[in-house]
């Protein structure tokens, strides 16, 4: 039996095909989010590299900022419940998941099958987020991909405020305008980054392992400051950006076993 | 159209048009509104005087006029207060009281003040030591402080006995209204979150003798029906209030009931009667006293978690849901108590923070639709 998984976030668009709930047949990340062409080119790519159609898949399950407007999608579930699943099926030992997006972070507690226990969210505020990082990234002239390896040539970490996207962009110019290095004041950003996830995730507790996900989670940078700010030993995913959609495709399986069971 | 319809139709009527119902009671009585302040403060001493009490508590309306008085750090119940007051939406009103609740509240008098000068604006003070004997008189006494400036603006003496009448009228009500909360337990398909709400709000914009003929005719209504088999999440809310519509329609969309509340809007209003005693202004401060489990009263004890695990217990709820109005202070103080409560208990609970002008409601969806499938996942 094959299922999907579809997690359209606010900046990109993923999708995984599972078979029998236990191996990853195909998967795709588009870096277009809801509202774009994204959610059509993500599910389009995903079957080609399963060398499929649409028919051929059981049940689909949406997930992410954009679930609700997936035509074809047999369920949506919100990507809290997917990312515990998909991340439970990578990490089993995962006990807590902080998960960094393009527009929200989100702290996860699971218990040992992958069921949520506990979560919280930051609220409408960008800092801490993806977006955050890419602002910054504008004004430093780099890519986003490219911040990781600038803090690795920090000497000195510039402090940056952890509460608001546009003070912490001014503090960066003027950062810049002092004579701080591009290295120290990215440092400080992704210093600026943990601050703020780790107050969120003291909130709900954190029980390890911790592992992170999301597109954030690419950025060594911000792991490194992660593990700095909470004193804890923090894993990434492998599949860092595809743990909710194939969290959605463990719970697409899972529906349709369900379903089965009911009928016999 | 059922009975349980016409009724629950009537009542959302009257919670959507306060300034109608406002000027239609002027209209037949030819008598006086007062708007009231959140949130403790006595409705009784309007009533006993003759005019309609007008509950303020903000409403869905777009903020423009109330930045010039209120910074962006304001809670937004506070602001539409502001807004509706700068905007004219008050001009019926013959007075407002204010009393001090929290730092926002004690403020407010002296805005109202300026900007609506022509309107008279009560402020009143209750105590934090209420549970004393002098804690009692004081608030004894500040009633007593408004009902003069009421007679004032009247021309009408308020007897003790008028005020004895009205507070037996009040303990009728807020009984009606704990009876309901009860009885709608068992009919969440037609109590949905929306209708509960519907019935709260509109008693704040009617006399309360004809709310009450509304509410016990509800109750009637629905014992005759067959209790429903109800599938979906039972949960106790907290906070200050539950509003915007749009909230509890997303409640009901996620396949929640609301199986009790304490709400500052809804049943921390109705679940303390005033005891008896041959003064009426005593009764009222016996019944601040006897309360318990609201932020915006000093409780050293910290009873709120506790009593809502006792809701939880007694309607058997699956979990909790903190409605934290944004900014709201003293409701963000006591949060840390309720958590260490519930978790203590472990009764799973949804921290979801609120406004009442919600521009976004995705994030709400996100976690209020996480919720019920983290509820739905232990009943497995």
């Amino acid at each position: 039996m094959f299922t999907m998984g579809i997690d359209i976030g606010s900046t990109s668009s993923k999708a995984a095909i599972m078979e029998d709930g236990s191996k990853i047949v195909a998967s795709c990340v588009i870096p277009f989010g809801t509202g774009t062409s994204g959610p059509q080119r993500v599910i389009e790519d995903v079957l080609q590299a399963a060398d499929m159609n649409r028919d051929n898949i059981d049940y689909i399950v949406a997930t992410g900022y954009g679930r609700r407007s997936i035509p074809g999608a047999d369920e949506q579930i919100s990507e809290i419940t997917c990312h515990a699943r998909g991340v439970h099926f990578l990490l089993p030992s995962t006990r807590t998941i902080i998960d960094i997006g393009g527009q929200d972070v989100k702290v996860i507690r699971v218990d040992e099958n992958g069921a949520v226990m506990n979560f919280v969210m930051n609220e409408k505020c960008a800092a801490g987020t993806g977006r955050f990082l890419e602002v910054m990234a504008r004004v430093l002239e780099c890519k986003v991909d490219e911040l990781s390896m600038l803090s690795n040539q920090a000497k000195q970490a510039v402090p940056i405020s952890s509460t608001c996207t546009v003070f912490a962009e001014s503090e960066v110019i003027s950062q810049l305008a002092a004579g701080n290095s591009r290295e120290d004041v990215v440092a400080g950003i992704h210093d600026s980054v943990a601050r703020r996830v780790a107050s969120l995730g003291k909130r709900v507790g954190l029980v390890p392992d911790v592992v992170m996900t999301g597109g954030v989670a690419q950025n060594e940078g911000v792991v490194k400051a992660m593990r700095q700010e909470l004193k804890t030993e923090i894993k990434t995913s492998p599949l860092p950006q595809l743990t909710g959609a194939i969290g959605a495709a463990l719970l697409a399986y899972q529906k349709v076993q369900k379903a089965k069971q009911a009928n016999d | 159209m059922s009975k349980v319809e016409e009724i629950l139709s009537e009542l959302g009527y009257v919670a959507h048009h306060p300034a109608r119902m406002v000027e239609q009671w002027k209209k037949e009585t030819g008598g006086k509104a007062v708007g009231i302040m959140p949130i403790h403060c006595a409705e009784e001493v309007v009533h006993a005087a003759g005019m309609l009490p007008v509950g303020m508590w903000g409403g869905q309306t777009s903020i423009s006029l109330a930045p010039e008085y209120l910074q962006s750090f304001c809670c937004s119940i506070m602001k539409a207060v502001m807004e509706f007051t700068m905007s004219g939406a008050y001009k019926n009103l013959d007075a407002i009281i204010c009393p001090e609740t929290c730092d926002t509240l004690r403020v407010i008098p002296l805005m109202m003040r300026k900007a609506i000068p022509q309107t008279p604006i009560i402020g009143v003070v209750l105590p934090d030591n209420r549970k004393i004997d002098a804690g009692i008189k004081y608030t004894a006494a500040e009633y007593r402080s408004i009902v003069k400036q009421l007679e004032q603006i009247t021309g009408n003496p308020v007897k003790d006995e008028d005020l004895q009448n009205s507070v037996e009228i009040y303990n009728e009500h807020h009984a009606a209204m704990m009876e309901f909360f009860k009885v709608a337990v068992d009919h969440c398909d037609i109590i949905t979150p929306y209708n509960r709400h519907m019935v709260i709000k509109s008693s704040y914009f009617m006399p309360k003798e004809k709310h009450t003929v509304l509410v016990k005719a509800l109750i009637d209504e629905l014992i005759k029906l067959q209790p429903s088999q109800f599938k979906g999440h039972k949960v106790v809310v907290t906070g200050i209030m539950s509003e915007p519509d749009e909230l509890l329609e997303m409640f009901g969309k996620y396949g929640y009931a609301i199986v009790a509340d304490d709400l500052a809007q809804g049943s921390r209003q109705f679940r303390t009667p005033a005891p008896a005693d041959d003064d009426p202004y005593i009764r009222l401060g016996k019944r601040l006293a006897n309360f318990e489990g609201c932020s915006c009263v000093y409780d050293p004890e910290k009873l709120r978690g506790k009593l809502l695990k006792q809701l939880v217990d007694e309607t058997q709820a699956d979990g909790v849901v903190v409605l934290m109005m944004k900014f709201c202070d003293p409701e963000e103080y006591d949060y840390p108590f309720i958590k260490q409560d519930l978790e203590e208990a472990g009764i799973p609970h949804l921290y979801l923070e609120i406004e009442q002008q919600m521009e976004s409601s995705e994030q709400v969806q996100t976690r209020l639709q996480a919720f019920a499938e983290l509820l739905e996942e232990r009943k497995n």
